[in-house]
């Protein structure tokens, strides 16, 4: 199916029965999803089965949706609801949880660079540095800051999928940009990142 | 003169790429000529590019290979699976306590009969009214589907290699593999149809 047919048309013609546009949909966006549920989980096993449900329950609702909001922002919010869901389960139960040197990073780097241990233990452990600081933002905070910088959503549809208004966004963006350099302006400064 | 305090609050805004007109101008012109708000500016554009460089994610294949027969799988385990009616336990439950039992179970069945007869009436009557869309076929129909269509791209990149390959004896072995892969399932008959000698020579293939 064409790359440029907008999800709302795939979702009407899915509507009118034609299944392979909710394939379509499906392979737009689970590599977006599963990454949002990822980052919020910090677990492959629980990420893959969020990112199944999340296209259940798409899969469920969509005969009756209807163009509102926009389909990705719909879907954001399915994502963000069954993380939140998944958080809440999670702290009633004791569960393995993911350590940072087990989620495969995506960087840029030279070879050499990517041979050479002692770099791989630098670079692994600032960038858990920089995680911490992130995971140290509010719940809200965080969602917005990482809505926003690694899902590239608007602060309008991270309103919609948060279910916020505009301005409080733009207030927990604001905090969350204030509270990271905070923590990470000094550790730049001694050398430590 | 635009302050530094007055365009203290718009520094996130600024390096978030968040504004623009009026503000943008007010902003750009005002750091020409501050140098703490160029540092403070220059401070969050530091913690943006290093959390930026965490970000990205890769997520392994194996999670995302077939995700889409997954979903499928899962829709038609869940269609399967007997739905719970907590209402309608709840319900009596609290009936139960609260009042005689036989005028429990009347409430109840009153209950349940309005819905169903409104049901019967329902489904009666649409049955006289003509289809206004396409059936969705159900998610087992749909990992059958999925298979196929799953098949038809193995298949044709295989018929591909044939042809860009020229390397009959190899492809071949390549096509004779999936053949036998169908064996035994419901495949069997469409990879006969498929790979019949005829078929692949007059294609220009084998």
């Amino acid at each position: 199916m064409d790359t440029m047919v907008e999800d709302e048309i795939l979702v009407a013609h899915f509507q009118a029965g034609r299944q392979d546009a909710f394939d379509e949909l499906m392979r737009r966006y689970k590599h977006k999803i599963a990454s949002y549920l990822l980052r919020s989980v910090k677990n492959y096993e629980d990420a893959e089965e969020l990112t199944i449900e999340v296209f259940v329950k798409v899969y469920r609702a969509l005969e009756n949706w209807r163009p509102q909001a926009r389909f990705s922002t719909w879907l954001y919010r399915i994502a963000y609801n069954l993380s939140i869901d998944h958080h809440r389960s999670k702290s009633r139960r004791i569960t393995y949880s993911l350590d940072d040197e087990e989620l495969t990073l995506d960087e840029p780097m030279a070879n050499d660079l990517r041979s050479n241990p002692e770099w791989q233990v630098e670079e692994k452990d600032r960038h858990r540095i920089i995680r911490d600081a992130v995971d140290q933002l509010s719940p809200n905070q965080k969602a917005v800051f990482i809505l926003n910088r690694y899902d590239g959503l608007q602060l309008n549809e991270i309103a919609e999928v948060l279910g916020i208004a505009e301005g409080t966004v733009k207030i927990h963006l604001h905090r969350a940009m204030k509270k990271l350099k905070t923590a990470l302006e000094p550790l730049w400064e001694k050398g430590e990142i | 003169m635009t302050t530094c305090k007055q365009l203290k609050e718009l520094h996130s805004d600024y390096v978030c790429g968040l504004l623009d007109g009026e503000p943008l101008n007010l902003m750009e012109n005002h750091l020409q000529n501050c140098p703490s708000c160029v540092k403070a500016v220059e401070s969050l554009k530091r913690v943006l590019s290093l959390t930026d460089e965490v970000g990205t994610i890769s997520i392994p294949e194996p999670i995302l290979n077939n995700l889409e027969v997954k979903v499928y799988k899962r829709l038609v385990v869940e269609s399967s699976e007997p739905v719970p009616m907590p209402f309608f336990k709840a319900l009596f439950g609290s009936l139960c306590s609260a009042l005689n039992w036989r005028i429990a179970v009347t409430c109840c069945i009153v209950a349940v009969s309005i819905p169903v007869a409104g049901l019967i009436f329902y489904q009666n009557r649409s049955t006289d009214a003509p289809l206004s869309s396409a059936r969705i076929p159900s998610p087992q129909e749909r990992v059958e589907q999925y298979k196929r269509q799953q098949f038809q791209t193995d298949l044709n990149n295989a018929l591909e290699t044939v042809y860009l390959r020229d390397d009959e004896w190899a492809s071949a072995g390549v096509l004779q593999k999936i053949k036998e892969q169908a064996q035994g399932t419901i495949w069997k008959s469409y990879a006969d149809e498929q790979f019949h000698p005829g078929r692949l020579a007059s294609k220009g293939g084998i």
